[in-house]
């Protein structure tokens, strides 16, 4: 479907000095869509058991974390369709290996490359600037073509999944948010 | 034509900004949109029933880029005297906002209005903000799967908005506390 009239869209041609892709240096981890709208806990979860060989689903994980029956059935249901804490969810999983507080500041670039070399991507939990909580997967490092650090964001918000995210300007993920804690996960 | 964007005065510098850092992804000569705005809203705002009134201070724009048709939305934000790229969404969002967009220019053909957009981050929340003269129009841009609160696509006036988001919010924020 072309652009909508209205966005004037123009074609731009590219600075030969730009042609080239994003290298990531370990492929992308798969980051879950969530089921519904407040399981961004469960599918960051589910999706790091995934990557890890594992088959936990992200209504079963509901349910072994909010003591409920029916969230496979009915998932978006009140008593299903809840937030939560995804350390919890990583533990319950068996994928938590540590938690470290971040005080607003994303996580070291350093840190992210060393657990996605060693095959571990990292969960990181965000406060909106409006308000809010969101989880997600630290799916893969790289340069882009002018050299500039991104790291790919498993956003399992589906609007949003992937987001390539500048790393300098991690603060300003959508539109700003404060970096609470990084899980650290494991096989 | 009863859309029109309001893109800032260096607009061209802003494309240009986009172009350099990620037009490489969809080829030599991608296509990119003219910026338009992006207004944040607070989620307690939204809870108790506004969505207007509490707007951040935060400016945003977003160019949709692809090779053909719109394939990623690309966040910027300024940085003292310069544009920076602050993020590439690869996800639903620039397509589905690009097709609830289309729809618009056909269900609104008569009046003015300008082309915003309105996130309301802690409910992953987006609609299409139609600023018209007296009256403002939202269309939800809503993902194949999990969306806030099951809303219909519909066009929604900035009341019935904000009475369809205010359990969401409400819910949220009981939970986090």
């Amino acid at each position: 479907m072309p652009f909508a009239s209205v966005l004037r869209a123009v074609q731009k041609t590219v600075p030969w000095a730009a042609r080239s892709g994003t290298a990531w240096s370990t492929p992308p981890v798969a980051e879950q869509d969530q089921a519904v709208s407040n399981w961004c806990w469960l599918a960051t979860t589910a999706s790091v058991d995934a990557h890890y060989g594992g088959t936990v689903s992200q209504c079963q994980l509901a349910h072994l974390l909010l003591s409920q029956t029916g969230c496979c059935l009915s998932p978006s249901s009140a008593a299903c369709n809840q937030t939560g804490d995804v350390e919890k969810a990583l533990k319950t999983a068996g994928r938590h290996r540590s938690t470290s507080s971040l005080a607003g500041s994303p996580p070291h670039l350093a840190a992210l490359q060393t657990a996605l070399g060693s095959g571990e991507p990292p969960v990181g939990q965000v406060t909106f600037t409006g308000g809010g909580n969101h989880d997600v997967l630290l799916a893969a490092c790289g340069v882009d073509p002018t050299g500039t650090a991104v790291v790919q964001v498993g956003d399992p918000a589906p609007l949003f999944n992937p987001t390539y995210l500048i790393w300098s300007q991690a603060h300003r993920y959508r539109g700003g948010v404060s970096w609470t804690h990084v899980c650290w996960t494991r096989r | 034509m009863p859309l029109r964007v309001e893109p800032p005065d260096d607009a061209q510098d802003l494309q240009d900004s986009v172009i350099s850092a990620v037009g490489a992804q969809f080829g030599n000569t991608p296509t990119v949109s003219a910026p338009y705005p992006v207004e944040t809203a607070n989620l307690e705002t939204v809870a108790a029933g506004d969505i207007l009134g509490g707007l951040l201070d935060i400016p945003r724009w977003q160019c949709l880029i692809g090779s053909e048709e719109p394939s990623a939305a690309v966040d910027v934000m300024r940085d003292q005297d310069r544009y920076v790229v602050v993020s590439v969404n690869y996800g639903e969002l620039a397509p589905r906002l690009n097709e609830v967009i289309r729809t618009a220019e056909q269900l609104l053909p008569q009046g003015d209005y300008e082309l915003r957009s309105l996130e309301v981050p802690g409910l992953n929340f987006v609609a299409v903000h139609l600023v018209g003269e007296g009256s403002d129009l939202f269309f939800p841009v809503l993902p194949r799967g999990a969306g806030p609160n099951n809303i219909p696509a519909r066009s929604y006036t900035a009341a019935e908005l904000a009475a369809s988001l205010q359990e969401a919010a409400e819910q949220v924020l009981r939970d986090e506390q």
